[in-house]
């Protein structure tokens, strides 16, 4: 019984790390890719040691019928070949694609602020960011989550 | 000679070795031993105490080894990891917790210490990979989450290994768990609240379950809080905090295990100071839920630090718990400090402060140890 549970408590911890990693791939692979623009949130230093902070232009739309802490959804349209959004509203949008996010601050979260990547590739997105070329490519999965796969830097 | 006690009365802080010694010298002036027999008595006890002392050796020796191997690993993937693909590390770090497990698993029998390291290294290395695989695969999910499943992980293995290492590894990624969690909703002033709470609560699990522990890192938690609170402007600060949903939750739940536990705790009969430690914590959840409502300013916080202090150390005389006295001392002695160059170095030259303060600290030293030499039984040791 002992030995049982001895490998049922490993395989639990196997198995935890294995489907974070597992489900997230799933979400990259069967989901809709949207580019977003990345702004600096703190131009100066946006790399934090092991990740690069970002902010996006959908981050500070105008937020109706929502308050801090509440879920905000901005439907997106494509421009350009980048993606954008006009307003966050409370409501789950009846039209895809759209994004979730949280209000924190006043500012729109969805949880794809934070890149982690080498010193090095850091130093290439800092200077794309400082030069207005960075994107973000994300996958919404459903009801508009969103994960952050990579960073993309777009010639001018 | 040493002053003579009655027989059985020797335990204070006493070591094993000390309270045999103390013992055996007894019985040969009473005769009830010739002086060889008591040195047989004394010898055979003393390999014992030997043995134990070497297996608490060995355990320590270990557990810096893991805790050395594991920092290693980490240190090596985090320099080499760009250059490793996702999935590669990915079963690096999955084989790597299967494969401490397994070993640390194997070695239970034969070297059990050792046995045990490996089994927390995989725990460690679980922990770890939670982070990890975040960033691998830049998941955005709650952060503070990866440290509440770590401490459950840490609790199955506690309760599966009966292990305090793993017991104590639970104890700090829970906590670690609430003081992020209050970090991320912005309440930091909620943690110099939650944690002595939390620390309360474990005090009294501990103290009724015997899991020392949990006893040991409750009493740390509750000392080391409560000493900014012994400064001006800290309790004004927490007083006008408003913790909001998150904070608020987590108070009222730490505090209401805190007085329950302390509740179960005032009911062991087998404890003679249960009611006085389970009073204890309960005073702790009063000063710290008051002082969420009111400013209680620094002098409260101060007689209640002394006042803890001079508990655990009466507690542990009573009790003969060596670790509870040093700890009830060690409180004492930076308090002392504490308040002295508070105090005092603002009205005098610096020279002086130091000397006169570290001349009180060390007298208070020497009357403290005098005392314990006196309980260990006169062996002045």
């Amino acid at each position: 019984m002992r030995r049982k549970l001895f490998w049922v408590f490993v395989a639990l911890q196997v198995l935890v790390p294995a489907a974070v990693a597992g489900l997230r791939e799933a979400d990259v692979a069967f989901a809709q890719h949207v580019l977003l623009r990345v702004e600096p949130v703190d131009p100066r230093d946006p790399f934090r040691g092991q990740y690069v902070a970002l902010g996006y232009g959908i981050s500070t739309l105008p937020h109706l019928g929502a308050s801090e802490g509440d879920c905000a959804y901005v439907r997106l349209y494509r421009a350009n070949g980048e993606w954008r959004g006009v307003y966050a509203g409370s409501r789950e949008p009846d039209d895809w694609p759209y994004i979730r996010g949280r209000i924190e601050g006043g500012r729109i979260v969805f949880g794809i602020e934070r890149f982690y990547t080498s010193e090095d590739d850091a130093r290439r997105y800092e200077n794309a960011l400082t030069a207005d070329r960075l994107y973000a490519d994300v996958a919404l999965g459903r009801g508009g989550r969103a994960t952050l796969t990579r960073l993309v830097i777009r010639d001018l | 000679m040493a002053k003579r006690r009655p027989a059985g009365d020797n335990t204070g802080v006493a070591s094993f070795d000390e309270q045999i010694a103390t013992e055996s010298r007894l019985w040969v002036e009473e005769g009830l031993v010739s002086a060889e027999q008591a040195e047989a008595i004394r010898s055979r006890y003393v390999g014992r105490e030997r043995s134990r002392r070497r297996d608490r050796f060995v355990r320590a020796l270990a557990f810096v080894g893991a805790v050395g191997v594991g920092l290693g690993v980490i240190l090596f993937f985090a320099a080499n990891w760009d250059g490793i693909p996702e999935f590669v590390r990915l079963a690096l770090l999955l084989g790597g917790i299967v494969g401490l497990y397994a070993a640390g698993d194997r070695l239970t029998g034969s070297r059990p210490r050792i046995g045990e390291a490996l089994l927390l290294l995989g725990c460690l290395l679980f922990g770890a990979s939670l982070f990890l695989v975040g960033q691998m695969f830049n998941v955005s999910t709650h952060d503070p989450l990866a440290f509440l499943v770590w401490a459950a992980a840490a609790t199955a293995g506690a309760v599966l290994f009966r292990s305090q290492a793993f017991a104590a590894l639970a104890v700090v990624t829970f906590g670690a768990w609430m003081g992020y969690e209050l970090d991320e909703a912005d309440i930091d002033e909620g943690i110099l609240v939650a944690l002595p709470l939390y620390g309360a609560a474990l005090y009294a699990a501990g103290t009724r379950f015997r899991i020392t522990v949990l006893r040991v890192l409750g009493a740390a938690t509750v000392l080391v809080l409560l000493v900014p609170l012994t400064f001006a402007g800290v309790t004004d600060e927490i007083a006008r905090t408003s913790p909001g949903g998150v904070g608020t939750a987590l108070v009222i739940a730490l505090a209401v295990a805190a007085v329950a536990l302390a509740a179960a705790l005032a009911l062991d009969r087998r404890r003679p100071t249960a009611v006085w430690e389970a009073g204890a914590c309960c005073a702790v959840v009063a000063l710290f839920g008051v002082a969420t409502a009111v400013d209680v300013g620094p002098l409260v916080p101060n007689v209640f630090l002394v006042a803890l202090a001079l508990g655990a150390l009466a507690v542990g005389y009573s009790a003969a718990e060596p670790w509870l006295v040093s700890l009830g001392l060690v409180a004492i002695v930076v308090e002392a400090a504490i308040r002295f160059f508070d105090f005092f170095a603002r009205i005098m030259p610096r020279s002086v402060a130091f000397l006169l303060g570290g001349a009180l600290v060390l007298a208070l030293a020497w009357a403290l140890e005098r005392n314990r030499s006196r309980l260990a039984g006169g062996t002045g040791r």
